[in-house]
């Protein structure tokens, strides 16, 4: 194609060749936008327009409405445009361009002629987009890996941090770049113990200077407050070009970690402590059973023969020799009966402690426990009062142990009740259960004694204690046994007016 | 003549009382150490009752009576002297052969007596 030339529009044959040699397209076009000059590259791209809209055809529809406003604006505003386009190829592919155009106007402002050029810029748009997706790639990598990543120069500056290490540091890569020191002096600068801790002790710095990584399972950094926190790190040189330019470190908070450890040898501490305990509680029980049975033996001997002698088996008997051998006697009643309550716990705190249970007449159970009690509520003048809603109540419990829990409420109840008071005693069965409630009207239990009374070797202090005896265990096994029943006692009381006791057992 | 009591008890105290006692009130009495020279007796005598420990060294009272009721023979009956930690052991006691069991400690010298007398016959007699 030849170049277009105005009539008025005098080209030096010089500006011609200038303009054919660039390795740009060149053109010119009058104020109407008739072209007035295309270069040789024009033509190698494109059949020849004679006017600028025609240009529109070469250029990627995504682009071309963008181009048009662009152009519309500059001729508007008689300035000078830049942009970038996509123009087609003459085998059809698409390249990117930067176009600018010029306007020259004349003394009046107005438009004489447009120049303009587009260099191929496709081989650096590519460039920069790839360069753009490896810079996104790299931010979201970075900002989403749950590894701490951290770039130190040879000097121990940080030049690289990623969100989460900045997360797991405490301070933000711009705080880092501002404090302008090397970061084991931020956050690796002490020990627990408060003295310094030198850098040349520093894994980071090991593997700087050793050429080798490094990893530290078991090491603390510093937070901006001062406090310690668990880290585990890895530090690997970079090696560029045979020399070690940084290191770059693999960052983990362990403080998750640590306290998942923490809890995990806790648990196991209790596990331990738990284990000993019932090992000591069986070694106790143990003990306990063999002491009783050692301990009874000699007592079951006194009984004997004190016994025989009071009954006069070795003669007669002075009143007063009488007397005095009686008090022994009783005395050894006493300890015996404390023996075989040690005895009798040791049994029901046992793990290996089996009912012997059996459906039993519920009814008749209470009912002989309240005959038995009848002799010594008489001596105190006190009167038992036994109801029962059914005339009999078949449950499966222990027959032997649910007795001792009866006996224990009535023996309770009339010890500690003054005399010619009311003792009642009541059963209730109902669907799956029974109730048995005994009522005292006695002196009561205080409130802040009642979770109390059930304790092991639990005595109350009270204006009866002391003329009533007692081994401080009766309550305890009355709950040991309920509760193996799969039932419970519970507790009603006020102080001066009397306590009742509900035991509820399963049928 | 009352039947003979054989007293099987390992405590010298205890078997001293117990055969005092019983002979004070008529019965004849012999005692033995433990099991095993309760069933060496039981092969040559034939007691009326049986008056039995459970804690022996050398053989318990649950063994004897293992050993002793393929030997049984006759009218005799056997008391089981136990304490509340044989408690669970009380239905297999019954199962081998015991007839009562009685708690060692609550016995006085008159209870022993009278348990002998009902269950082999007044000592008066």
């Amino acid at each position: 194609m030849k170049q277009i030339t105005t009539n008025n529009e005098l080209l030096s044959q010089q500006s011609i060749d200038l303009a054919n040699a660039m390795p740009l397209l060149v053109w010119a076009c009058d104020s109407e936008g008739y072209i007035t000059f295309c270069n040789q590259k024009i033509v190698r791209y494109a059949q020849p327009f004679t006017h600028l809209r025609d240009a529109l055809g070469h250029i990627h529809e995504d682009d071309v409405q963008t181009t048009r406003s662009i152009w519309r604006r500059a001729r508007k505003e008689r300035k000078p445009y830049a942009l970038q386009h996509r123009l087609r190829m003459r085998d059809g592919t698409y390249r990117w361009h930067n176009s600018q155009g010029n306007p020259i106007l004349d003394e009046n402002g107005l438009v004489v002629k447009w120049y303009g050029t587009s260099v191929d810029i496709d081989e650096t748009k590519k460039f920069e987009q790839e360069a753009d997706r490896q810079s996104a790639l790299r931010r979201l990598i970075s900002q989403n890996a749950t590894l701490g990543l951290i770039i130190l120069d040879n000097h121990f500056y940080c030049t690289y941090i990623n969100a989460s290490a900045e997360k797991i540091i405490g301070y933000s890569a711009e705080e880092i770049y501002l404090m302008n020191k090397p970061l084991h002096e931020i956050i690796h600068y002490k020990k627990p113990d408060g003295s310094a801790h030198p850098n040349t002790h520093c894994s980071t710095k090991h593997s700087l200077t050793r050429w080798f990584e490094r990893t530290e399972k078991d090491d603390l950094f510093v937070r901006p407050d001062g406090s310690f926190y668990p880290v585990s790190y890895i530090a690997s040189p970079i090696n560029e070009g045979g020399y070690v330019v940084g290191t770059l470190i693999e960052l983990r908070d362990m403080t998750d970690a640590r306290q998942a450890e923490i809890e995990k040898a806790r648990l196991h501490l209790l596990d331990a402590e738990r284990d000993d305990l019932l090992r000591l509680n069986k070694i106790k029980d143990e003990f306990i059973g063999l002491a009783s049975h050692q301990l009874r033996t000699p007592a079951t001997a006194v009984k004997q023969y004190v016994g025989m002698i009071i009954q006069g088996m070795a003669g007669d008997l002075a009143d007063n020799q009488l007397r005095l051998l009686k008090t022994a006697y009783e005395s050894n009643e006493r300890q015996l009966e404390l023996i075989n309550g040690l005895l009798k716990t040791a049994q029901i705190d046992s793990s290996t402690y089996v009912l012997n249970r059996e459906l039993c007449d519920i009814t008749k159970i209470v009912k002989d426990a309240v005959e038995a009690i009848k002799p010594s509520c008489d001596y105190k003048k006190q009167v038992v009062v036994y109801r029962t809603s059914m005339p009999t109540i078949h449950a499966v419990v222990d027959p032997t142990e649910f007795k001792l829990v009866v006996s224990n409420l009535l023996e309770n109840a009339s010890k500690y009740s003054h005399e010619k008071t009311k003792i009642s005693v009541v059963l209730k069965e109902n669907r799956n259960s029974f109730t048995l409630r005994v009522k005292d009207r006695g002196i009561g239990i205080p409130e802040d004694a009642r979770e109390r009374i059930f304790d092991k070797f639990k005595r109350l202090e009270n204006e009866l204690s002391k003329t009533v005896s007692g081994t401080g265990l009766g309550l305890y096994w009355v709950k040991q046994i309920c509760e193996l029943h799969g039932g419970s006692v519970s507790v009603k009381s006020q102080t001066g007016r009397g306590t009742t006791f509900i035991v509820r057992l399963p049928k | 003549m009352t039947g003979r009591i054989l007293i099987v008890e390992d405590d010298a105290s205890l078997q001293e009382a117990y055969a005092l006692i019983l002979r004070a009130s008529g019965f004849e009495v012999d005692v033995a150490d433990n099991g095993l020279a309760a069933l060496s007796y039981v092969r040559k005598y034939s007691p009326k009752l049986i008056l039995l420990d459970i804690y022996m060294p050398i053989m318990g009272g649950i063994e004897f009576l293992r050993a002793y009721s393929s030997i049984r023979h006759g009218e005799v009956k056997v008391v089981v002297f136990s304490n509340l930690s044989d408690r669970n052991a009380g239905q297999e006691l019954i199962d081998i052969g015991a007839d009562k069991i009685i708690l060692k400690s609550s016995m006085s010298p008159k209870d022993l007596v009278e348990l002998a007398d009902d269950l082999i016959g007044s000592s008066g007699e």
